[in-house]
């Protein structure tokens, strides 16, 4: 019979805290005076932040790779006394601010694939991108299954699915007393992580209740999650994003509501926009790039005046095309999980599964 | 680990030389302050670099210096916004940064044994100035080589000194023209798709690549298609604002393709392909 491997409830918190001994290990966790869930350390876990395992984080997790603000170098001005003249000037790289190994515990399945495609944006090509590799080096990650999934979840229509742990170390499924390790992947820092904490790691054989219980977890969220939208096919919908970017009206229409305010791209876990600006005081300064969104009016503005996006419509119509056609067409995958989060987070209630939808109906 | 190069971060340069072209636009001669790579430095024509005055952040601007030259690299910098500012009050002898060489360059290989009209707006003629140093240097592999050069005053030619030259080697036909009748002009006066249009070139075995503001590039090609040239023929480079250079932040894109990375020197019949508009 196979061989069941679970980690029991009643022992997680025992096994978080002796993994963070090792790891820097970062979990979802609530701030209990406003509710509000994101990604932080397990340093800060206390009576008032605590682990929140089932709904979703406000913030999508690309922070911990791609800080909002980043610093990229700083320089100096300096005269040298025996050539006065000259100015020269110094810079200086950032060093490797954190080498220690983290641990991503609780991440939900469509965040996992949000790291996959920072990883084809920012670890692909030639124009590899070392702040980014930094962080993501040496990351194990552990990924908890959706028993529960919310309205405005929908991975199941886009390749997704609320148990599809894709690249993750490790996938868990919660069945209320265990979490069940149902996917483990074949390496050997994942075999190592598994021997240093086997006290953790129980195993006992399958039985009939465990699968029932796992089967019904598993057909319940997809059902609920495919009710929540159609399925979109990649290449159906780059065609019918092409047909239709002309139709200005349509465009338009279906936008009018957006603001421009730029909380959609900010949340969402695969928007990787950046600016890079220059700051100084006195003859030091540094170089930064911080997150950036294409909604904004200055975003394509040139210096000439002559602005290529003028309109929100069209540079709404850029977000999506992003997200559903140009990725595709650059990387063979929607730039879009499935996470819901442009939707909750939206103070006018733009839905991005009604515009495409619009379009795909046009 | 993996060793990555940093992309971002500039080389130090020293702006040797700066040549007044006209009201608004100078040139820099830089040179690489690491002696090492710029032995070793090799660009093509159309290709461009990202200058930053550090403090003050870093622009975009097509080397425009002869392949074929070592010595240094030239840039124009025409006065618009911040950046540009701060580069016109460089003098000579001071420091910036330099990224260089970013993007793709003209298929210049691509082009031997065809006739060649250059079409240039303003400060357009930059990105042409290498890649017509290049050819008249291996002109025995192309056939005519043509220039209309256009610019709205007299005052406003950049590079006259090389035009000058041009038009006595005979290397290559120069034509200028301005937007308005002036004292003392004896060229052609008019904007550059009219006088193209008079001038009637012929589309067979040439290729046309044309640079300068979008509007003139756009009624341009437009003169070019009536006078039957094949999207294949016809080239341009574009201009997106761009921050990274590298294909990583996002801000030049037109449809899925990266003016930093895949351009900026396109087809027409790359750019047809290509849902959002270019200009
Ligand atoms: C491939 C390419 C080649 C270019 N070659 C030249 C050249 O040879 N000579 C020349 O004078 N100009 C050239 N430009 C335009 C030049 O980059 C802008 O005029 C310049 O960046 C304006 O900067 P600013 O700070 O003065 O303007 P501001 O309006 O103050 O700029 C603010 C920011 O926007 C960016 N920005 C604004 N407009 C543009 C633009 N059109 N393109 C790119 N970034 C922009 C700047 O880098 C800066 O970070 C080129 C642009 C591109 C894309
Ligand atoms: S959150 Fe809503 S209003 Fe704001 S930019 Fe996104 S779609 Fe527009
Ligand atoms: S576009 Fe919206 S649903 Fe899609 S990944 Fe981004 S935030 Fe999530
Ligand atoms: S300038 Fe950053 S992607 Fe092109």
């Amino acid at each position: 019979m196979e061989k069941l491997i679970y980690i029991k409830k009643e022992s997680l918190k025992n096994f978080l805290e002796k993994i963070s001994k090792d790891y820097d290990v970062y979990l979802p966790i609530q701030n209990k005076k406003n509710g509000i869930i994101n990604f932080d350390s397990i340093n800060i876990l206390n009576e008032n932040y605590i682990m929140n395992l089932k709904e979703k984080t406000r913030q999508s997790l690309k922070f911990l790779f791609f800080p909002p603000y980043e610093s990229l170098f700083e320089f100096e001005y300096k005269k040298d006394i025996k050539n006065p003249e000259v100015t020269e000037i110094a810079l200086s790289k950032p060093g490797n601010s954190n080498l220690r190994e983290k641990v991503i515990f609780g991440i939900k399945p469509c965040d996992v694939r949000g790291i996959d495609y920072l990883d084809l944006v920012f670890n692909s090509g030639n124009n590899k991108d070392p702040y980014y590799l930094n962080k993501r080096e040496n990351t194990i990650i552990i990924s908890i299954g959706c028993s529960i999934v919310y309205p405005d979840c929908f991975c199941t229509s886009i390749g997704g699915s609320p148990f599809n742990f894709g690249n993750a170390n490790i996938g868990l499924l919660d069945i209320g007393s265990d979490l069940i390790v149902t996917k483990l992947d074949e390496s050997e820092k994942i075999k190592k992580f598994i021997a240093d904490y086997k006290d953790f790691f129980e195993k006992k054989d399958m039985d009939d209740e465990t699968e029932n219980k796992i089967n019904e977890i598993v057909l319940q969220s997809n059902k609920t999650c495919s009710t929540n939208w159609k399925k979109i096919n990649p290449e159906n919908i780059t065609a019918k994003m092409e047909s239709t970017f002309k139709e200005d009206a349509l465009w338009q229409e279906i936008t009018k509501k957006c603001i421009s305010c730029a909380a959609c791209t900010y949340v969402c876990p695969t928007c990787v926009c950046f600016n890079i600006a220059d700051e100084q005081k006195d003859k030091k300064g540094e170089r930064y790039r911080c997150w950036d969104f294409c909604t904004n009016y200055y975003y394509t503005l040139e210096a000439s005046g002559h602005n290529p996006r003028e309109k929100i419509y069209q540079r709404y119509r850029n977000k999506i095309n992003c997200k559903y056609n140009y990725f595709i067409k650059r990387n063979k995958n929607l730039y879009c999980v499935g996470c819901g989060r442009c939707i909750d987070v939206c103070p006018v209630g733009m839905d991005i599964r009604e515009i495409v939808s619009s379009i795909i109906s046009f | 680990m993996e060793i990555v190069k940093n992309l971002l971060i500039p080389q130090i340069a020293t702006v040797k030389k700066i040549i007044n072209e006209t009201t608004n636009i100078i040139s820099l001669q830089i040179v690489l302050d690491d002696n090492e790579s710029l032995k070793n430095f090799k660009f093509e024509p159309g290709q461009f670099g990202q200058i930053s005055v550090f403090g003050v952040g870093e622009s975009t601007f097509v080397i425009n210096s002869s392949p074929l030259v070592k010595e240094y690299l030239q840039f124009s910098v025409m006065k618009t916004g911040v950046n540009t500012t701060a580069i016109h009050n460089l003098s000579e002898g001071e420091k910036v940064g330099l990224r260089a060489p970013l993007g793709n360059w003209f298929p210049y290989k691509d082009m031997e044994g065809r006739n060649i009209l250059f079409i240039a707006g303003g400060i357009g003629a930059a990105p042409l100035r290498p890649l017509i140093f290049y050819i008249i240097e291996n002109k025995n592999k192309y056939k005519n080589l043509t220039l209309l050069y256009a610019a709205r005053t007299p005052e406003d030619f950049c590079f006259q000194y090389d035009i000058n030259k041009w038009k006595n080697s005979g290397d290559i036909k120069v034509i200028q023209t301005i937007d308005n009748a002036c004292y003392g002009w004896q060229q052609e006066v008019g904007l550059c798709p009219d006088i193209l249009e008079k001038l009637k070139p012929s589309f067979e075995n040439t290729v046309a690549v044309v640079c300068g503001p979008p509007i003139m590039i756009k009624y341009t090609i437009e003169v070019l298609k009536k006078l039957k040239f094949s999207d294949e023929a016809i080239y341009t480079t574009l201009e997106r604002r761009m921050k990274c250079g590298i294909g990583k932040c996002g801000r030049c894109n037109i449809g899925e393709k990266f003016v930093c990375t895949d351009g900026p020197v396109f087809s027409l019949k790359e750019l047809n392909k290509i849902c959002e508009n270019f200009i």
